[in-house]
């Protein structure tokens, strides 16, 4: 050692850094983001199925308008009923031969054919475009429901989460006691009562989806509690502390945005159980009621009609392989964005 | 167990013990809370105590509590630093979050910079937050992984009104500068650097504030040995410039010996031995200290160490030995040990202990 | 934003290319590794009877999405019998990917031994001796060695064992697949003393509890335990004492040092303290960046050490007895371990560059018998050998 200090350099006490090497790139964050979401084929898959679902419910009706949603075919043919009577007056024959233009009530339960694409439903309404419809409906309404879940969940879950406490008792007890009831019973109940007061069937379904968030909005609380309390331990929270921030930008600027990832996660994926609510409640004709479309209500036909359920399959299956698709586009997305958001689960 | 037989006239009564050692406390304590503040220290803590409760009561009545700081005192004046030792859950941790008051004290008094800061609120302490500032030992969990360097360095700067709107830009690359860090970090993400250049960011976010104090808490132990010391001498410089106060927390004696002035060292939330550096390093009274010093590895194949080596765990401190906490493990352990709290006194100017083995009746005992 | 980040940050056409790369790289050696091979294939001689282990230019990559990282780069040298190997270095100088590859523990796909050989001498059985190079074995035929002749011992003391089984059990695991045929009183038995062996006071009390009863320095005495169970050739220990308090890392120490002349075998000790590595290795190997850049004995490279890094670890680490104002550092950072430059990796960060630095990568350079270094300092030393 002491012969080694003799011919040792010089001491370098000098603070130095060696800059990053300039050459070598790295990722910048977003496109770490992007490049995950894109390697599963899974994600890509939900991806498209969700798009093109999208494109489907809002842009179909602006292309396609040769029939509107509640819009019954009404154009049959055109026959000649020809009838000949015979009667006697006094003693001489008559003969009255008539030809009566007669039309044909509803074009209801054509199989496809160009006129319809996908045939018409028992009333002469058009599937395809109502399937378009139903979308609508669908997508809108859970996307409703969702960003009010969040919105609720985010603002409960943020506040047990940060202050604890008493306010956290009192907020995660509620939440044990909203996931008690029983959904669908209770919804049957507001069904009835809405059926009793005079409400336009087109927004019963807001209504029923209004009482859904209210009683989903434990999960995301949950979800944000969980991630406030443990982002608090995180030592740049309590660096914040240390710098003496007020709380509002501890909560806004520093957890809130960390939580966004889970966040997003969660949406995504409560937008497909949230879609198959609706259908289940349309198709219990408790939400959306005919002649409005709605995907669950294009089903409902098959439980009071043994005819169609054997014979139309083009009357209630398209609706089902929408609600297929929606469910498992939105899965897979979310999944996918898990997977890409989680830093944890690299692969 | 042996000393016992051969005494049988020795016979402790731990209770009693116990209840004499808690009113000469008291009477101790508040003693010296009456006492006037040092003008010149930067930093006094005096009997600074922390519990964190185990068990409660559906009533919220503590049962069973953890005592993580148990009565620990010292004066720090500007400029210097403090060194404090200690193994994992000696409550090294919890006193500079105390002495932040990150975590409320139970107990004691935190007189900083002539102001008596316990009973602040959290709205009295944001003003002072930007005089004491703290640096962690995790680089990875300390800063925030969605905002850029310049973010996190702005942030605190703009929050005091240290510099006016406009100059924060030049006073943030000023400060990257002296912290060694280059202007083109100001963009970049702190996932991108390695752990030394972020342990420099967190050091350039605490000083940011022109704070007085600044508690480092373990700031090297997740580095390597080169980087280490380039972040500890990057601490010196930058406490020379600025006339920094330190509290130094470390496990690594050796570190803390490179740094600090005074070095304090804690066993089961105790202080065990308190002094200078010299007095510290060249006479340890303490066994525990002793045996510190002698656990490290020392560099060199050939220097064959008389080591002490403790036997035994660092019981829980939930759940600390009655008597001295270190009797469990302590070589010269004897049965007064097991029972009496050993008083912590001053043996040398300046140089303090908790042992029974100074006191002058040992032998005889 | 995105415009001036450009010039930074990978674009996408560079990821997909990078990408594909790394693929079709994967995908050979993942059917490499999972190949079905005759044992012949993967037999091989030992150059030196009295070594235990040789590696010999090993690389060891791991294909990421930004690039491939060398994380092992040519990395040689040899663990004789009973003999202690340290391997020092910072962290990412690859010691621990080293001793991933010699077990086979690497993640696959990305990690991948890309090529190189671990020759390994095994237990010889029935009288025949069997030389096995690890890096070419299938996958499959991993577990001849992997736990029988070779044990690891990890840094997680916490998360090494299994918190739902008693330590019981998950010692006689060891014994039973070491010695299907043993009962579980014979199991029990070898338990029972492999915790005596590591100085456990009450094996019997240990061997009932669960792992969270126990301390940190009781559980990696627990895993010292069952890495000898099986009664090892080698034992692999990735900084044994890094995660534990410095008197229970004494202990430790101790444990491991009197162990060594207690069991017939080799250790190789991998830890960033040189400390350690004086008190505890016969031989030394020096790490930097995927590279070995010094080896030798434990006596020449604390007192002879050659290469500027050995140097300058030695000084930068504070001592007790050491009185200077400000700490001897090591300017820099480790470079970044994609885009390897061609030159000596330690030439930003070296106080005593030469001419030839800027040139390429310098070999091992032979200095004494047993003294290797890769510095071009050395160049004119070796042509006068």
């Amino acid at each position: 050692m002491e012969e080694l200090n003799k011919e040792q350099v010089t001491p370098e006490v000098e603070d130095t850094e060696v800059p990053l090497d300039k050459n070598v790139k790295l990722m910048s964050p977003t496109r770490m983001v992007v490049r995950r979401f894109f390697r599963s084929k899974l994600s890509i898959v939900g991806l498209v199925m969700v798009i093109s679902l999208f494109l489907f419910s809002f842009v179909g009706p602006l292309i396609y308008t040769e029939w509107g949603e509640i819009e019954v075919d009404r154009a049959g043919k055109i026959d000649y009923a020809e009838s000949e009577t015979t009667y006697t007056v006094d003693g001489q024959e008559y003969t009255l031969r008539q030809s009566v233009e007669t039309q044909q009530a509803d074009h209801n339960l054509t199989g496809p054919s160009s006129r319809h694409l996908l045939g018409t439903d028992t009333d002469g309404r058009d599937v395809f475009v109502r399937l378009m419809y139903g979308g609508r409906i669908s997508l809108i309404v859970s996307f409703l429901a969702v960003f009010l879940i969040t919105i609720l969940g985010v603002v409960l879950g943020g506040v047990a989460g940060y202050f604890g406490g008493w306010v956290d008792t009192v907020i995660m007890r509620l939440s044990d006691v909203l996931m008690c009831l029983p959904g669908i019973p209770i919804l049957l109940i507001i069904s009835t009562v809405l059926d009793a007061s005079d409400i336009d069937a087109r927004y019963r379904i807001y209504l029923l989806m209004i009482y859904l968030t209210f009683i989903s909005w434990t999960g995301v609380a949950r979800l944000v509690r969980g991630q406030i309390l443990s982002l608090r331990e995180q030592e740049y929270m309590v660096a914040a502390e240390a710098m003496g921030y007020s709380t509002g930008r501890k909560i806004f600027k520093h957890l809130v945005p960390n939580v966004m990832p889970q966040l997003i996660v969660q949406m995504t994926l409560s937008l497909g159980s949230m879609i198959l609510y609706e259908s289940t409640l349309s198709y219990l004709n408790l939400g959306v009621k005919p002649p409005y479309a709605a995907w669950g209500t294009m089903i409902n036909i098959i439980s009071t009609n043994q005819d169609v359920l054997q014979n139309h399959l083009y009357v209630w299956v398209p609706a089902g392989v929408c609600i297929v698709i929606a469910v498992l586009g939105f899965n897979f997305v979310g999944d996918g964005l898990r997977d890409a958001l989680d830093p944890k689960a690299r692969r | 167990m042996s000393e016992q037989q051969k005494n049988p006239q020795v016979v402790y009564d731990d209770a009693a013990e116990e209840a004499k050692f808690l009113a000469a406390r008291k009477a101790q304590i508040e003693e010296d809370m009456q006492k006037p503040f040092d003008p010149e220290a930067v930093l006094e803590v005096r009997h600074l105590r922390k519990c964190f409760p185990l068990k409660k009561t559906i009533t919220g009545k503590v049962t069973q509590e953890l005592i993580a700081v148990d009565d620990v005192s010292f004066k720090l004046k500007a400029g210097e630093t403090l060194g404090i030792v200690g193994e994992s859950g000696c409550g090294k941790t919890t006193m500079g979050r105390a002495i932040l008051k990150l975590h409320q004290p139970s107990g004691g008094q935190i007189i900083f910079n002539g102001q008596d800061i316990t009973n602040y609120t959290s709205s009295q302490m944001r003003d002072i937050r930007k005089e004491m500032q703290i640096i962690f030992q995790d680089p990875y969990s300390s800063l925030p992984p969605r905002s850029t360097v310049g973010g996190i360095l702005s942030e605190p700067v703009e929050v005091h009104k240290i510099v006016p709107k406009d100059q924060i830009k030049d006073y943030v690359l000023d400060l990257m500068d002296k912290c060694g860090l280059r202007d083109y970090y100001y963009e970049r993400y702190p996932h991108e650097f390695s752990g030394g250049q972020r342990q420099r960011i967190c050091i350039a976010r605490a000083l940011s504030v022109n704070p007085k104090l600044v508690i480092c808490d373990e700031p090297v132990s997740a580095l390597d040995v080169s980087i280490q010391a380039q972040i500890i001498n990057l601490l010196k410089k930058l406490q020379k410039e600025m006339n920094l106060t330190y509290v130094f927390i470390s496990h690594d004696l050796s570190v803390v010996k490179f740094i600090s002035d005074k070095i304090g060292v804690m066993y089961l939330g105790a202080m065990m031995e308190f002094g200078s550096k010299e007095d510290i390093f060249s006479n340890p009274l303490h066994p525990y200290t002793q045996a510190l010093f002698s656990a490290i590895p020392y560099p060199d194949p050939d220097v064959k160490m008389n080591r002490i080596v403790l036997g035994g765990d660092i019981p829980s401190p939930a759940n600390p030995p009655k008597g001295c906490r270190f009797h469990t493990r302590c070589p010269y352990a004897k049965e007064i040990c097991k029972h009496v709290t050993p008083e912590y006194r001053e043996y040398e100017p300046g140089h303090c202990a908790a042992c029974h083995k100074l006191n002058e009746d040992w032998e005889n005992d | 934003m995105a415009k001036t980040e450009n010039k930074h940050y990978l674009s996408g056409k560079e990821i997909r290319a990078i990408a594909k790369a790394n693929a079709k790289e994967m995908k050979r050696l993942e059917a490499y590794k999972y190949r079905k091979a005759e044992e012949s294939e993967f037999l091989t001689e030992m150059r030196d009877p009295n070594n235990i282990l040789e590696i010999e230019d090993l690389h060891t990559y791991f294909y990421t999405e930004q690039g491939v990282v060398k994380a092992v780069n040519g990395v040689s040298f040899d663990v004789p019998k009973n003999m202690t190997v340290g391997i020092v270095g910072e962290s990412g100088c690859g010691k621990s990917v080293t001793s991933m590859s010699v077990m086979r523990l690497l993640q696959g796909p990305q990690g991948q031994i890309a090529s190189g050989s671990i020759r390994f001498a095994a237990k010889s059985e029935d009288g025949v001796q069997k030389n096995y190079d690890i890096a070419k074995m299938p996958i499959r035929e991993v577990f001849r060695i992997r736990g029988k002749e070779i044990a690891m011992i990890f840094q997680e003391p916490m998360t090494s064992l299994n918190p739902i089984f008693t330590i019981g059990e998950q010692l006689d695991e060891v014994t039973f697949i070491h010695k299907p045929k043993a009962t579980k009183q014979e199991a029990k038995d070898k338990s029972i003393e492999m915790l005596n062996l590591v100085g456990i006071a009450m094996p019997e009390r240990v061997y009932n509890a669960y792992p969270h009863e126990l301390s940190g320095g009781m559980r990696q005495r627990v895993m010292i335990a069952m890495a000898l169970a099986s009664d090892p050739r080698l034992i692999i220990a990735d900084e044994p004492t890094t995660a534990l308090d410095v008197t229970i890392q004494a202990q430790i120490l101790d444990l491991l040092r009197d162990l060594k002349t207690k069991i017939d075998g080799s250790i190789m000790l991998i830890t960033h303290d040189l400390g350690i590595i004086a008190e505890m290795a016969d031989y030394v190997v020096v790490m930097y960046a995927g590279r070995v850049i010094e080896k030798g004995t434990v006596q020449e490279i604390f007192h002879d050490p050659r290469h500027p890094y050995t140097m300058g670890l030695q000084k930068s680490k504070p001592t007790l007895d050491s009185d200077s104002d400000t700490l001897f550092n090591i300017p820099g950072n480790v470079p970044n371990p994609i885009n390897m430059p061609d030159h000596c990796y330690f030439k930003e960060r070296c106080s005593q560059c030469v001419k030839s630095c800027s040139g390429e990568y310098p070999g091992m350079i032979q200095v004494s018998p047993t003294h290797f270094v890769a510095c071009h300092m050395y160049d004119e030393e070796a042509q006068n050998v």
